[in-house]
């Protein structure tokens, strides 16, 4: 009695279940377009991943992290007057883009260092994600960001800010 | 209720009817020991993985706030909330959702409450309700207990935004808040998708699978570099909202259409589970 009543003929000959299927059957083929355009979509270029916007988030994201490494260190630095550049593309050589997530982003970032007579530069690679979050690995120099950690101005080993840093930026 | 299944509620059954569904289903779910693990689970879990943070000398560093577990016990429960909303939570809601309406097939008991003095409206309210409180208790235990972790375990230190900025204690407590606040939308939403299969499918296994098979289907898609309006549509997207809590002007659009998106999806998967409820023959079950 008991098996008889659980769900062998609750399934049978009724009509939630004929609905039930072709719902499936909806979600089934659903599925199936989505990816089938998928693909064809992101083939379009509609990235929101672009250099103008790659710019504008690592340039002051570096010179905030720059002001606190110099602070660990011992001097006092004020990230407005860095007044810190980022020119950022994607690729190398014929494969270059200004647009696109990937990995193979670099930006050189340059600011004035002791008033507006010296000029710095460091180099980052850049992993920057579809969701318009970016992962920036220090290529140099290797005082700047080339350890994961320093030495502060009080002798304690610390993080050190400018090694690699992860933000995120505004797509919508 | 159709033409064909017109049931006149007694006035009884109308006042309160919902309630005291939604009563009991509470009831049966704090007494159960699935949920009772996951609870427990969900306290004691974050405590567990900073303290297996704070033993060795290596960070998750392909985590948002990774780099910096050891500096700040803030960045702690924002580890925490980038890898539920992956799969964690998506899973944890689940549990029960899909399993709330299927389990009376199961059971073969639809029969037996469909014929007591509850409308088949109050009993499905009755039982999404709880679905849904059940995901929200779940959301905040995990959420406030990574946080306490965090503060406990490491300190409350300042926390580097992602726009490289210092963040004070203060700020940064309530700005973890918020962003914990912001994955209540899309675990509602997750728990909806749920419910819909619990009922579709008539099956646990489908109904606690189902959404967590479909969160991660959405997580490869939104690897890739589709535009922004496809993106925005993923339950996934609004996982990732509260980004923009920690940049620097801070940017909430995400949040807002994360918020959207997920009531969309919440209010078409309840719907649908309704529906289908409401048309079902329980006569030979």
């Amino acid at each position: 009695m008991r098996t008889h009543r659980s769900r062998g003929s609750a399934r049978s000959a009724n009509g939630s279940t004929r609905g039930g299927r072709a719902a499936v059957r909806r979600g089934v083929a659903l599925a199936v377009a989505a990816f089938v355009a998928l693909p064809a979509l992101a083939g379009c270029d509609t990235t929101a991943v672009d250099r103008d916007r790659v710019n504008a988030a690592v340039a002051p994201t570096f010179a905030n992290l720059y002001v606190l490494q110099q602070q660990l260190r011992g001097r006092k630095v004020a990230a407005a007057t860095l007044k810190a550049r980022a020119d950022c593309a994607r690729g190398t050589g014929p494969n270059a883009s200004t647009r696109g997530a990937g990995d193979d982003w670099t930006c050189t970032l340059s600011w004035f260092n002791a008033g507006p007579a010296v000029t710095a530069t460091a180099n980052y690679q850049l992993h920057v994600k579809p969701d318009g979050c970016y992962t920036a690995d220090g290529d140099g120099p290797s005082d700047l960001n080339g350890t994961p950690t320093l030495t502060a101005s009080d002798g304690a080993t610390v993080t050190n800010p400018l090694w690699r840093f992860d933000g995120c930026f505004d797509i919508s | 209720m159709t033409a064909l299944d017109v049931r006149p509620a007694t006035p009884v059954a109308a006042r309160g009817g919902t309630l005291v569904v939604y009563r009991w289903e509470t009831a049966k779910l704090v007494r159960q020991v699935r949920t009772r693990l996951v609870a427990l689970a969900c306290v004691v879990a974050p405590f567990l993985f900073a303290a297996a943070l704070e033993i060795q000398t290596t960070t998750p560093q392909d985590t948002l706030f990774g780099r910096w577990v050891h500096d700040s016990g803030f960045a702690v429960p924002l580890v925490v909330l980038g890898f539920a909303g992956q799969w964690a939570l998506p899973a944890l809601t689940s549990v029960v959702a899909g399993d709330i309406f299927a389990g009376e097939d199961r059971h073969g008991t639809w029969r037996t409450i469909l014929t007591r003095s509850r409308s088949r409206a109050q009993v499905f309210a009755g039982k999404t309700l709880a679905a849904l409180t059940y995901a929200v208790v779940v959301t905040v235990l995990l959420g406030a207990s990574s946080l306490l972790a965090g503060v406990l375990v490491v300190g409350r230190q300042p926390l580097v935004g992602l726009s490289g900025t210092l963040i004070g204690p203060g700020h940064a407590t309530a700005l973890v808040l918020a962003a914990w606040a912001s994955a209540l939308p899309p675990v509602l939403a997750f728990t909806g998708l749920g419910l819909l299969l619990s009922v579709a499918g008539r099956n646990g296994a489908l109904g606690i699978g189902g959404p967590v098979v479909i969160g991660l289907v959405m997580q490869l898609a939104a690897m890739v570099d589709l535009p922004v309006p496809v993106r925005t549509l993923l339950l996934s997207t609004p996982f990732a909202a509260w980004h923009g809590l920690f940049a620097d002007p801070p940017f909430r659009g995400p949040l807002l259409w994360g918020a959207l998106v997920s009531a969309a999806y919440l209010l078409v998967s309840v719907g649908g589970a309704y529906a289908l409820l409401r048309r079902r023959d329980i006569t030979g079950g």
